[in-house]
């Protein structure tokens, strides 16, 4: 017998009116593992690098990887919170292995695979660790929204600079927040979603309040569809010309 | 397809990119009515921005003029592109090119500073310098050095444009970025080059780091024939 699904999930990247022939350099993935622990991960591949889509999706490939070779299939206890740093940066340096190696055959160095991560890793019931390099931004939210913790976008000085997991420092540059139990939904985003979604440094809870709500209460392909015209809508494109991703998750109840 | 419903969307205050342009108004701008080419493209710069429904909120201008009488005139205090009205630049005196350029670097920080009190986002800052001759104040060689070091250091990209007879490798001391040297009077297609680049980097997000569309219209790279 199978037992009933952890987490509720649901995700989706649309490329931003700003990128020609709607070629989305974000990519995302969220994954729920055997012991019901949930892996979500986000990366925006830089629109000046030839290669940045590849890049992310790398990068959300390896992590991922290295986030289920730690966990197993066991349900795990309590929150292992330097052992899931460690894999989330043993993923980081075989993304950027990979990269290397697809660069090689390309001619092109680690800096054609420019993008960023935001990602989180949660136990139903015990907490999590969010983890992130660069823009964009991860938020977890109480039931009925009383609290929320929020790992914020970090782009140095410039608006329009960040940082990757390209770059020879990326280790100075990945942040590490633990969540503490309580939280039962989590938003993970790109920075063309912090545009729409964060105000300030806060997040505007009457743009996340009616996503999640929505997103709780309809399946999964009929979710994902209204988010991406959601995400699509004349006003969100007019707000921001970039790639929008966002993924939802909550712990099943 | 339905949207989800209820959403409402933050507002944001949008990022700011601020641009400094420094102009040689010495006395021999005025052969050849260089001066008034020049003028005429600072017109087409002010049209060409508030064309840009984007960047006339988010490019702030600041021009610095450097002749006689004073050695650092502001002809324009910085303003947001859409109040931008194009200065009439007078040929007049020498050019201290290295007090003009110090005079913007100042300039610059404290109006990032002002950014930073208000929270307000911004890019990294454009300085564009222009010039027909060659630096005229004494120590001008320690500015060129404070400036090309603001470069390296992220604080601002500094943009050279020699005119005519312009000095090209003193001018080259001011940045690490290679000077360019216009084409004949072409001010219009470097004004609206500019404005160009302002329009695109007043919309690049963190992401997409826009590069600046090739000057290949007005400028041709020093050392070459032509």
């Amino acid at each position: 017998m199978t037992a009933a699904p952890a987490w509720r999930v649901a995700g989706t990247s649309v490329a931003g009116p700003c990128h020609a022939n709607d070629d989305c350099q974000d990519r995302h993935l969220v994954q729920v593992t055997p012991g019901g622990v949930l892996i979500a991960l986000v990366s925006d591949g830089a629109g000046s690098a030839k290669f940045s889509g590849d890049g992310a999706a790398l990068l959300c490939e390896h992590v991922g990887d290295a986030l289920v070779r730690l966990l197993g299939r066991s349900k795990p206890k309590a929150v292992a919170t330097e052992a899931l740093g460690e894999a989330v940066k043993a993923g980081i340096e075989a993304a950027r292995e990979a990269a290397l190696a697809l660069g090689a055959e390309r001619e092109a160095g680690l800096e054609a695979f420019h993008a960023t991560l935001v990602g989180a890793v949660m136990i139903p019931g015990k907490g999590g660790l969010f983890f992130h390099i660069g823009d964009g931004a991860a938020l977890a939210v109480s039931p009925a929204s009383e609290r929320w913790l929020l790992s914020p976008p970090s782009n140095g000085e410039y608006a329009d600079t960040t940082y990757f997991f390209t770059e020879h420092d990326w280790r100075e540059n990945l942040r590490f927040s633990p969540i503490e139990p309580g939280y039962e939904t989590i938003f993970v985003m790109t920075d063309g979603v912090t545009d729409l979604g964060l105000q300030g440094a806060q997040p505007h809870m009457p743009f996340f309040d009616p996503i999640g709500r929505f997103l709780a209460g309809a399946s999964r392909e009929e979710g994902q569809l209204a988010l991406r015209a959601t995400l699509d809508s004349e006003a969100a494109r007019g707000r921001s010309g970039d790639d929008k991703t966002l993924v939802w998750a909550q712990a099943a109840r | 397809m339905n949207l989800i419903p209820d959403v409402a969307l933050a507002e944001n205050t949008s990022q700011r990119l601020p641009c400094v342009v420094v102009l040689d108004g010495s006395s021999s701008m005025a052969a050849n009515n260089a001066i008034g080419a020049l003028n005429d493209g600072l017109k087409l710069l002010e049209q060409d921005l508030k064309a840009d429904d984007v960047a006339r909120q988010r490019v702030r201008i600041l021009v610095l003029r450097v002749g006689a009488p004073q050695n650092v005139e502001v002809v324009t205090d910085w303003v947001d592109a859409i109040e931008f009205e194009a200065p009439e630049i007078e040929a007049n005196g020498t050019t201290p090119l290295g007090a003009g350029v110090r005079r913007a670097l100042d300039e610059i920080e404290t109006e990032k500073a002002r950014y930073r009190d208000h929270g307000i986002p911004y890019n990294r800052p454009w300085l564009f310098v222009l010039t027909d001759g060659e630096p005229t104040d004494p120590d001008w060689e320690s500015a060129a050095d404070e400036c090309r070091r603001a470069e390296e250091s992220g604080r601002v990209s500094v943009f050279c444009v020699g005119v005519g007879e312009a000095n090209m490798s003193k001018l080259g001391r001011f940045s690490p970025r290679q000077p360019l040297a216009l084409q004949g009077l072409a001010f219009r297609e470097f004004f609206l080059w500019l404005s160009r680049s302002a329009r695109a980097g007043s919309k690049s997000s963190p992401s997409e780091n826009i590069q600046m569309a090739a000057p290949s219209d007005w400028a041709v790279v020093p050392g070459r024939a032509g």
